[in-house]
C-alpha cells in the first residue's frame, strides 16, 4: 500500500506487477543500510555532492 | 583474412600508417563479418554500412595524401548507442527513443572521429544503461561470442560482444554501476572505467550524473590507452570534467611491475563462486612472481559501497525519468523501470547520507593509496550466467550480486581496469578488476599491460573463442 500511494503522490501510476519487484529493491536498500551503523558520526560529515566549478570559483 | 579483425588498434595503425593496409580493406573485411555473424551476436543496435565505407574511402585518401593522423586513423570504432552522433539514431537502448537522431556528436564521439576513427555503428545496450544483463526487449539481446547461450553482461554489452566477435577493433562503454566492467569480464576483453571527470559525459545520456564514467573497451591494454589519449581532457560542455594535463597514456606501459604494491581488500573475497576464486588466487600468484607486492587489507568502509550504489544510483536515474515516468511509464522495459521507480521512493536522508557515506569511502581509499600503488579483485563474485526466461528478476538479481564488487570505484570516482584472468569450467571467461587512485590511470595501464603480456603466454589465457 505505501509503495503504490508513494508512487500516486508522484503521479506516476503504480503498475501492480511492479510492486513486489519495487518492495524488494527497497528491501535490498534497507538491508544494505545496516553498513553505515559502524558509523554514528556520519550526519556530521559533508555530503559528497557534485559542485560546477563553472559557477562555484574558488580563484 | 578475417584475422585482420582480430588485430588490435596497436597492431593495425603501423600497417595503415606504412601504407601495406589500407582502411577500406580492413573495414570491408569487418563489415562483411558484421553481416555474417552479428544476426547470432546482436552486438549492433544500428550498423552503418555505406557511412562506414565512405569513411574508411576519406581516411584512406588523407593517408594516401601523407595526412596520417595518429594511431586511431582508419580504426574501425563500434559506439555505445548511449553516446549521440550527429544524424545519426542513438536509441539508448530504449525503444521511446527508436526515431531519436541527435543534432550535435558526443564530445567523446567527436574526439574519435577528428582523430580519424572510423565508426562502424551503435552497439548494443542494457535499456538507458539501467541494467547488467544486457537483455533488451527493444532491439533483442546482445549474446555472448564465448557462447551464445550466455549473456553479454551489460550496459556495455553490445561493445564485450563485438570486440569478442572481431566485429569492431576498439569500442566505447560507459559505467555508472558497473557497465564496463562487467561486460568487459563476462566477454574476456579489456576495460578501463577512468577517474570521475577524466572523460567528457557531454552529449551521453546520463543514467546518474554523479556516477557516470564513460570509457574505452578494447583487445589490448596498449588500445585502451591508445583511446584514452583521445577521449581524456576537460570538456567546456561538461563542468565535472576535470582540468589536467593529459599525459601520453602509452608511455608507462613496458615499464613492468617489478615493486609494484599491491593490496587486496577482504572485502573482496566473501562469497566468491569456486572457479572465480581459484582463478582469482591464481592471477595473485601470478602478480607476486612478476614482482608485485601483493598483501591483503582491511578496508571496512567498503562495506557502505553496496549502499551508496543503490540508493545514488537510483535516485539519480529516477530524477532524469521523473516525468518520462509519470508520462510513459509503459515505454520503459520492466526492469529498468522497477528500479527507477524505487528510486524515486528513496527520501532526501537517505539520498545525502549516501553521498556522506561516499565521502568516508573516498578518505579510506586514499588512505589505502598511501601504502597501495593499486587494489585488486575479482571482477564480478559469479561465473557469467546463462539466459533465463525470468529476465527481469535476472536483471534485478545479477544487480544485487555484483554491486558490492563494482560499486566502490564507482562511488569513490577511482580509475578502474577490468582484465580476463581465465576461463571458468563451463568455458566463459572470468575478469579481475584493478583500482588506482585518481587520476592514476598510467599505473593501472602498466600493470595491466604486464599482466597481459604475461598472461598471453601463459596456460590460463582466454584468447578469443571459436566463432
Amino acid at each position: 500500500m505505501y509503495i503504490k500511494g508513494a508512487l500516486l503522490l508522484r503521479c506516476i501510476s503504480p503498475i501492480d506487477q511492479d510492486i513486489p519487484y519495487i518492495q524488494s529493491v527497497l528491501l535490498t536498500i534497507q538491508q544494505a543500510q545496516t553498513s553505515l551503523q559502524p558509523y554514528p558520526d556520519l550526519r556530521k560529515e559533508i555530503p559528497l555532492v557534485v559542485v560546477d566549478h563553472e559557477v562555484i570559483k574558488h580563484e | 583474412m578475417s584475422e585482420l579483425c582480430f588485430l588490435t588498434a596497436s597492431e593495425l595503425a603501423p600497417l595503415i600508417e606504412s601504407k601495406q593496409l589500407s582502411p577500406v580493406e580492413l573495414v570491408k573485411e569487418l563489415l562483411d563479418r558484421i553481416e555474417r555473424l552479428d544476426p547470432t551476436y546482436n552486438s549492433y543496435i544500428t550498423t552503418l554500412p555505406q557511412y562506414t565505407m565512405r569513411q574508411a574511402e576519406l581516411a584512406e585518401k588523407d593517408i594516401m595524401k601523407n595526412s596520417y593522423k595518429g594511431p586511431l586513423h582508419g580504426i574501425p570504432v563500434g559506439i555505445k548507442d548511449l553516446f549521440y552522433t550527429k544524424g545519426i539514431r542513438t536509441t539508448s537502448g530504449s525503444g521511446m527513443l527508436k526515431k531519436f537522431v541527435p543534432e550535435y556528436n558526443a564530445t567523446t564521439v567527436e574526439k574519435l572521429l577528428n582523430a580519424g576513427a572510423i565508426m562502424t555503428g551503435k552497439l548494443n545496450t542494457h535499456e538507458f544503461a539501467g541494467g547488467l544483463t544486457n537483455i533488451n526487449p527493444f532491439y533483442g539481446s546482445s549474446r555472448n561470442p564465448w557462447n551464445p547461450n550466455y549473456i553479454t553482461g551489460g550496459s556495455s554489452g553490445g561493445s564485450g560482444a563485438a570486440l569478442t566477435a572481431g566485429l569492431a577493433t576498439i569500442a566505447t562503454g560507459s559505467d555508472t554501476f558497473g557497465s564496463i566492467q562487467i561486460p568487459s569480464a563476462m566477454c574476456g576483453v579489456y576495460g578501463l572505467k577512468p577517474t570521475y571527470g577524466l572523460i567528457s559525459t557531454h552529449g551521453i545520456t546520463p543514467l546518474a550524473v554523479s556516477l557516470d564514467h564513460p570509457g574505452p573497451m578494447a583487445r589490448s591494454v596498449a588500445d585502451l590507452a591508445l583511446m584514452l589519449n583521445v577521449m581524456a581532457g576537460h570538456d567546456g560542455k561538461d563542468s565535472t570534467t576535470v582540468r589536467v594535463k593529459i599525459p601520453d597514456y602509452t608511455e608507462g606501459l613496458n615499464k613492468g611491475i617489478k615493486g609494484l604494491k599491491i593490496g587486496i581488500p577482504r572485502y573482496f573475497l566473501e562469497g566468491l563462486a569456486h572457479d572465480v576464486e581459484a582463478l582469482f588466487k591464481k592471477a595473485v600468484i601470478s602478480l607476486t612472481s612478476m614482482g608485485a607486492q601483493v598483501t591483503e587489507v582491511n578496508i571496512p568502509e567498503l562495506q557502505m559501497s553496496t549502499y551508496i550504489g543503490y540508493v545514488v544510483m537510483t535516485s539519480e536515474a529516477s530524477n532524469f525519468h521523473y516525468e518520462m515516468l509519470q508520462s510513459n511509464q509503459e515505454g520503459y522495459g520492466p526492469d529498468v523501470r522497477i528500479l527507477f521507480e524505487s528510486g524515486v521512493l528513496i527520501d532526501t536522508v537517505q539520498y545525502l547520507r549516501a553521498q556522506q557515506a561516499r565521502r568516508k569511502i573516498v578518505d579510506a581509499l586514499k588512505k589505502a593509496f598511501e601504502k597501495f600503488d593499486v587494489l585488486a579483485g575479482p571482477a564480478m563474485p559469479i561465473t557469467v550466467p546463462r539466459f533465463r526466461d525470468d529476465w527481469v528478476d535476472q536483471n534485478l538479481e545479477l544487480i544485487r550480486c555484483c554491486m558490492p564488487f563494482t560499486a566502490p570505484a564507482n562511488v569513490s570516482g577511482t580509475p578502474r581496469l577490468t582484465v580476463p584472468i581465465g576461463l571458468s569450467s563451463d568455458g566463459m571467461p572470468v575478469g579481475m578488476q584493478l583500482i588506482g587512485n585518481h587520476l592514476c590511470e598510467g599505473t593501472l595501464l602498466q600493470l595491466g599491460s604486464a599482466w597481459e603480456t604475461a598472461y598471453k603466454s601463459g596456460k590460463s589465457f582466454v584468447g578469443k573463442p571459436r566463432l
